[in-house]
């Protein structure tokens, strides 16, 4: 008798069990009937969080030097940021040729650094229908349609490009060849950050040297699908290879109708073709985006 | 109220219990779920397990239809390439994945790729994506060599 019980009860957990999978189920679906919730997101549109100026250091007011330029007869101005080239300006505008209008962008990027400005306060705005990189609420350089040309973008291309190049040369970048040095000289400081000691002594051990010189350059994003621009990259890899990448083809695709994939695809033609002219060794850095 | 009647309502209450879960961790109409396939049990697991037990059960799996994709438009790429989360700077959290390319050595460093977001305007969004040697994302040394070759987008 009292086995009995005991089997009747272990039958009954059975049965509330499988009462209990099948509600589940049952609830995944009316789920799937009522509609997104609230909750519906997407990875790519996170809610707003940390923003460059909160995480990035300046190290020290940097040195902004306009270098002038001879092309064609023409006097272009190269902006550099410790010697690196950060804004090559090749037109003249408003009577001003383009190293006339570096040193301008040198001398007010130099007094709002000294102010205290940082990379988080470069920024992209329309005034009076001009698209105008700012650094807080002073104007550095106005896109003119002749520059956009030249380098077959957009006004609003520039724009972001200009702006994006600013604000990495003044963010404490984490330079390739600097990470490889630190990894170097500091192997301790580099193992507190790592789990795995064998690990830690293969990155330490590790110095990768580069074949050549890395560099960084921003190009459109190109929709193999669609064929038209949807937004901007910015490539780095060596630098014969990223002189050769003209723009960024952008696949589309699904995994398990779940996950949406977006492969980048460094091409050396401006839009991909049937097939795509893969650039070698070069890899996104960046992304952009802009809506109107 | 009897034993029999108390064992009867907590066996209503479990099945209610049971549904209520379901509810609450099943699939949205949106996101195009079949539960009756394949992919709607992948969307529960990302649910229950997060984006972290993906990359790691499924990051190979993920890397080759990349890389086939790729086949696919001539364009292979040549070096190695692996797929890892995303998080952002500052937080622990991953936000999604990206599978990476570079240098064998170099991608074998690789544990995260961090993310800096920036809006230079109102409509102009842009991300840095900085493949890096550890899960800590509070200071930033960028691994060289590797680059981003394709975002993984999660449905959160």
């Amino acid at each position: 008798m009292d086995n009995w019980r005991v089997v009747s009860r272990l039958l009954m957990v059975l049965v509330v069990g499988a009462g209990c999978i099948g509600a589940f189920y049952v609830g995944t679906a009316a789920r799937s009937y009522l509609g997104p919730g609230v909750t519906a997101a997407y990875a790519e549109d996170p809610p707003p969080g940390i923003e460059l100026e909160e995480t990035a250091e300046v190290a020290a007011i940097p040195r902004v030097v306009a270098e002038r330029l001879w092309v064609d007869d023409q006097e272009q101005g190269l902006l550099k940021v410790e010697d690196d080239v950060v804004l090559h300006i090749q037109t003249a505008s408003s009577g001003l040729t383009g190293y006339e209008r570096a040193i301008i962008v040198a001398k007010r990027l130099e007094d709002a650094l000294v102010a205290g400005a940082g990379p988080g306060d470069i920024a992209v705005q329309q005034l009076a229908g001009m698209w105008v990189v700012m650094i807080g609420e002073t104007p550095l350089i106005t896109i003119n349609a002749e520059e956009a040309d030249q380098l077959d973008v957009t006004l609003v291309e520039l724009a972001a490009q200009w702006a994006m190049d600013l604000a990495a040369a003044f963010a404490e970048a984490p330079a390739e060849e600097e990470t490889e040095e630190q990894i170097a000289e500091e192997p301790t400081e580099e193992a507190e950050d790592v789990e795995d000691p064998e690990e830690v002594a293969e990155e330490t051990e590790a110095d990768w040297q580069p074949p050549e010189p890395y560099k960084d350059k921003i190009v459109p994003i190109v929709s193999v699908l669609e064929g038209v621009r949807i937004g901007i990259a910015r490539v780095n890899g060596p630098q014969s290879a990223v002189n050769q990448v003209q723009a960024v083809a952008q696949i589309e695709t699904h995994y398990k109708n779940t996950l949406e994939i977006d492969v980048y695809v460094p091409i050396s033609t401006k839009v991909p073709g049937q097939n795509l002219a893969r650039v070698q060794g070069v890899g996104v850095t960046g992304l952009g985006d802009y809506r109107f | 109220m009897t034993k029999r009647n108390r064992w009867h309502l907590v066996a209503v209450v479990l099945v209610l219990a049971a549904f209520m879960v379901g509810l609450g961790v099943g699939p949205q109409l949106a996101q195009a779920f079949d539960l009756g396939s394949l992919g709607g049990t992948f969307g529960a697991l990302i649910k229950i397990f997060g984006i972290g037990y993906i990359v790691t059960e499924f990051g190979d799996k993920i890397n080759d239809v990349i890389n086939d994709l790729l086949g696919q438009h001539q364009a292979e790429i040549e070096g190695q390439t692996k797929v890892v989360p995303i998080l952002r700077v500052g937080g622990g959290t991953a936000i999604g994945a990206a599978q990476i390319i570079g240098p064998a050595r170099q991608v074998d460093k690789v544990k995260v790729v961090a993310e800096v977001e920036w809006k230079p305007s109102a409509n102009i969004r842009a991300r840095g994506l900085i493949p890096i040697a550890t899960k800590d994302t509070s200071s930033i040394r960028g691994v060289g060599g590797v680059g981003v070759s394709a975002n993984i987008k999660f449905p959160l």
